[in-house]
């Protein structure tokens, strides 16, 4: 049997980006030399990554044109890979155990941010600085598989997300993939400085600031301390805020705001989903504040809200406090977030914003088509036309999502339950949606201040396929389990 | 004056009938049927091509005064026009269908010093009906930053009746008045002087403030609501009109593609996709409460159905387009309160140009003004001192100057500098005086 799939070339491009993985390794090495670390760990994994990159290029021959059906094939595995991967430190240096080590790299890669790792202020400072870069390099990868290749591959009702055009003066982001990438690369590595700069400023040490920049911007949620950003000072909260939001913004629309800084706000107000963005968080900021302030002052009320508010919309997963002790109401609503997810274009995961803006916008319509059955309702986003083909992708894309977050709650419980675990089930499904959402923490026995340590490797390896999943938005993924992408 | 007209259709043989009394008048035109029913109009008729240069010779067009291009299709008029230009004609008109054709003519010229759009001089005839100000005129300068407009003061209007003084104050900033034409008069009003209804009025300023001028001007209110039967490039051209005007219409156009693309360029309007002669969907969506009521669709026949049905639903005005000029009279005799033919008035719209046409510049009723954009010399006695005490020439008045980034509606007080670029509203015979001080 033939297949369709050009696998060789396909699995080629993994072999030429391994090896730059493997250069990534020389980071932690370094900061194991400066604090009198383990070296050799380092040493080994880059050797072995490198190495492996070698063989799979032996093993493959470059293909002449990337088709369609390789590049879900490229993104797919490419993350899988780079999992693994990077999961060989936590193993070499003895850290957790291989399904463990697994977990916890997918939840790097993944920008995810849910931890096995417990006893973090005990772990050498080379391995925290992997899992917190782990998270920024996945960062960079998800900004231009998000805007550049996701597109292209037409997911989830994804070319409507291409950067959105307010007028004609604005020149088109780069058109070549390569072009796209550096640009969107200098926005997130400039505002990185920048936050490496600032939270210095607030008083972190160098290695705080820079772990901590890494998971910001990246929305990934590692973090140092075992009260993730409740180990800090207020003033730290409050200037991380900006970051996560800026972490959850379109970098399209950043890039494009920033090389007209006069006219700045004037191109981010001009994005819909950005106003909606904006709207939603001052929304549930209030809300949550509302029901917050009965249990704390307000400063803290208000700085717990919206740094909660900011870090689970946007998928980050940071705590200032142990939101798992806030009451029902307070719980409710931040599962719901969960949901919501960044601006496409940015590093956050789960439906995100555009997608769920559109959602309220076709039920809307449906609305206002029982009052006017002849009424031609086109749904617009800012002043550009949505085509219906789009719209049914965004539609299909929600149920799919709604739909393995069912799924993966009812197949957790099973799991559970065979291991005679008995979980409450708002853990569980906050689990699910944490992990499918690529947000990090849950609820309860998987709370800010928890771990998933204690779960079954059965379950620890169905949220990392959910991570992996939720991460490439279903569909790369997706179409990998089916007969005719490899029959054609 | 020797005229050309390419195109014998409805268009062509009115405006052949009404010139060639006082012209020559050449008429092209490729069916010997319609060639026919010139027979009983003094005009030489040759049959071919329009757009041939051959035919274009034989008609000599060189020699032409005017050419006019009006055949039922918009290319071969701008081909006829471009080869006439070639071959020397003086002046060329096009009559186009297609409204994009204006924008391309108005970047490239393409041999056409003139160009009319039939859907488009319809649908702003109609927005003028409904009660949308429409001004007789707009000229622009300066890359568009200084407009010239020309409005028919109508009875009941606001500005009518009151001396310029007294106005003063209500008029938008930003705007001026420069004359008033009254019948073969051009006045250069002063304070005392009263505007009267029919005269035309002339305002220079810019362009939001002339939008505020004619809206000042128009003594009819606006209406609440207007629904448009027909979305082809009439009924699309005359809901954006009036979406400018902040109003929502409603459309509804049968076609299903149509609607859609509608629907799409049109995001302050309802957009329908019925047939619009179905009695229970114009009663289910309470058309009848509608203000106003036009029907231009493609079929004369369906616009007085569907005019006549908004009537008896309650509209309180109905307007229909009719493509044949006969049923003009017929239409508003059942009923129709206005008809309105896209024939006729570019029939009217090129005699009217016709007749007072100087290229290059502003026109004002025949050849008594002018509209000059000048640029102050450094030598010109005029600078540096207020334009009250300058000895700016009788019959001449200063519109508005552009210094650099602004424009200034210049009052007695503001005096020129070198480098200005002024627009000047001249009667004829002060033209020269203007021209020799700046």
């Amino acid at each position: 049997m033939r297949l369709a799939v050009d696998v060789r070339s396909g699995l080629h491009l993994i072999a030429v980006l391994l090896p730059w993985l493997g250069l990534a390794f020389l980071v932690p090495l370094l900061a194991a030399l400066l604090y009198g670390e383990a070296i050799w760990p380092w040493g080994a994994s880059l050797a072995l990554t490198v190495g492996l990159g070698g063989l799979l290029r032996l093993l493959t021959r470059e293909g002449r044109e990337l088709r369609t059906r390789e590049a879900f094939l490229v993104v797919s595995v490419s993350w899988l890979v780079l999992a693994a991967v990077g999961a060989l430190p936590y193993v070499l240096l003895g850290a957790l155990r291989p399904v463990d080590a697994f977990f916890e790299s997918m939840s790097g890669f993944t920008t995810t941010g849910a931890t096995v790792l417990s006893d973090l202020e005990g772990q050498p400072r080379s391995l925290l600085l992997w899992r917190a870069m782990s998270q920024w390099l996945g960062g960079m990868g998800i900004i231009v598989l998000a805007i550049a290749v996701l597109p292209r591959l037409a997911v989830g009702g994804r070319p409507l997300m291409e950067a959105e055009l307010p007028g004609p003066e604005v020149e088109r982001l780069t058109p070549r993939i390569r072009e796209t990438a550096r640009a969107l690369w200098k926005v997130y590595a400039g505002l990185s400085a920048a936050e490496l700069g600032v939270l210095m400023l607030t008083g972190l040490s160098f290695y705080e600031a820079l772990t901590h920049t890494f998971t910001t911007l990246s929305t990934g949620g590692f973090g140092t301390r075992s009260e993730s950003l409740g180990a800090f000072s207020p003033l730290t909260q409050w200037a991380v805020i900006p970051f996560i939001l800026l972490g959850g913004t379109n970098f399209a629309l950043l890039y494009r705001a920033l090389r007209r800084p006069r006219r700045l706000g004037a191109t981010l107000w001009g994005d819909e989903e950005f106003r909606f963005y904006v709207a939603v968080f001052g929304t549930v900021t209030l809300l949550l504040f509302l029901d917050l302030v009965r249990l704390y002052p307000v400063e803290e009320a208000l700085r717990h809200s919206a740094f909660q508010v900011a870090s689970l919309m946007t998928t980050t997963g940071y705590a200032s406090a142990d939101f798992d002790e806030w009451d029902s109401a307070a719980k409710l609503l931040l599962l719901a977030l969960m949901f919501l997810g960044g601006s496409a274009g940015s590093t956050g995961g789960s439906i995100k914003l555009v997608r769920t803006l559109l959602i309220f916008k076709l039920l809307l319509r449906e609305v206002r088509r029982v009052l006017h059955p002849q009424a031609v309702l086109p749904i617009r986003l800012g002043s550009r036309v949505i085509g219906e083909e789009a719209l049914r992708g965004v539609t299909a894309f929600a149920i799919l999502y709604v739909t393995l977050f069912a799924l993966g709650s009812i197949l957790l419980m099973l799991d559970l339950e065979r291991h005679d675990l008995d979980v409450p089930v708002l853990d569980a499904v906050s689990a699910v949606a944490a992990s499918l959402g690529n947000v990090g923490p849950g609820f309860g026995l998987v709370g800010p201040m928890a771990s998933y340590a204690w779960l079954p490797d059965s379950s620890k390896l169905l949220l990392a396929f959910l991570m992996w999943l939720g991460r490439l938005e279903i569909f790369p993924v997706l179409v990998l389990l089916t007969r005719d992408y490899w029959r054609g | 004056m020797r005229v050309v007209i390419i195109g014998a259709g409805q268009v062509g043989r009115s405006i052949a009938r009404e010139l060639q009394r006082d012209h020559d008048v050449v008429v092209i035109e490729r069916s010997a049927q319609r060639l026919a029913l010139l027979q009983q109009y003094d005009v030489l008729a040759i049959q071919g091509n329009g757009a041939s240069l051959k035919v274009l010779q034989e008609a000599e067009v060189d020699k032409a005064d005017l050419v006019i291009a009006s055949t039922d299709v918009d290319e071969v008029n701008i081909v006829a026009c471009a080869g006439s230009k070639h071959l020397g004609a003086a002046f060329t008109i096009a009559r186009v269908h297609d409204p994009e054709y204006i924008e391309t003519w108005e970047r490239g010229r393409l041999g056409v010093d003139f160009m009319v759009c039939s859907e488009l001089l319809t649908s702003e005839k109609i927005a003028q009906l409904i009660g949308v100000p429409a001004a007789h005129e707009i000229h622009t300068f300066v890359e568009g930053r200084v407009l010239m407009v020309e409005l028919l003061i109508e009875e009941g209007s606001p500005l009518a009746g009151r001396p310029l003084r007294a106005l003063a104050p209500e008029l938008p900033p930003g705007a001026r008045i420069v004359s008033l034409i009254r019948g073969r008069q051009v006045i250069i009003p002063g304070g005392e002087d009263v505007i009267r209804p029919g005269d035309h009025l002339v305002g220079v300023g810019t362009p939001e403030a002339i939008d505020r001028l004619s809206r000042r001007a128009s003594g009819r209110p606006l209406p609440q609501s207007v629904v448009i039967l027909g979305g082809g490039r009439i009924g699309y051209r005359l809901a954006l009109t009036l979406e400018r005007r902040g109003l929502r219409p409603k459309v509804v156009e049968a076609d299903p593609e149509r609607s859609r693309w509608l629907a799409e360029q049109l995001p302050r309007s309802q957009v329908f996709q019925n047939d619009a002669t179905d009695l229970d969907f114009l009663e289910r969506e309470r058309l009848g409460e509608c203000d106003v009521g036009v029907s231009v669709m493609d079929k004369d026949e369906k616009n007085l159905l569907s005019a006549l049905l908004l009537k008896s639903l309650g509209v309180k005005r109905v307007i229909a387009g009719v493509a044949d000029p006969d049923y003009i009279e017929i239409f508003e005799r059942v009923g129709v309160d206005v008809a309105v033919s896209a024939r006729t008035i570019i029939a009217e719209e090129i005699l009217r140009f016709t007749k007072s046409r100087i290229a290059g510049m502003s026109i004002l009723e025949g050849d008594r003004a002018e509209v000059l954009e000048l640029t102050v010399s450094e030598r010109s006695p005029l600078v540096g001192v207020p334009l009250k005490e300058a000895a700016f020439p009788q019959g001449a008045i200063v519109g508005a100057v552009v210094r650099g980034k602004d424009v200034i509606i210049p009052d007695g007080a503001v005096s020129l500098r070198p480098g200005d670029r002024v627009i000047v509203f001249a009667k004829k015979e002060a033209v020269a005086d203007v021209e020799k001080l700046l």
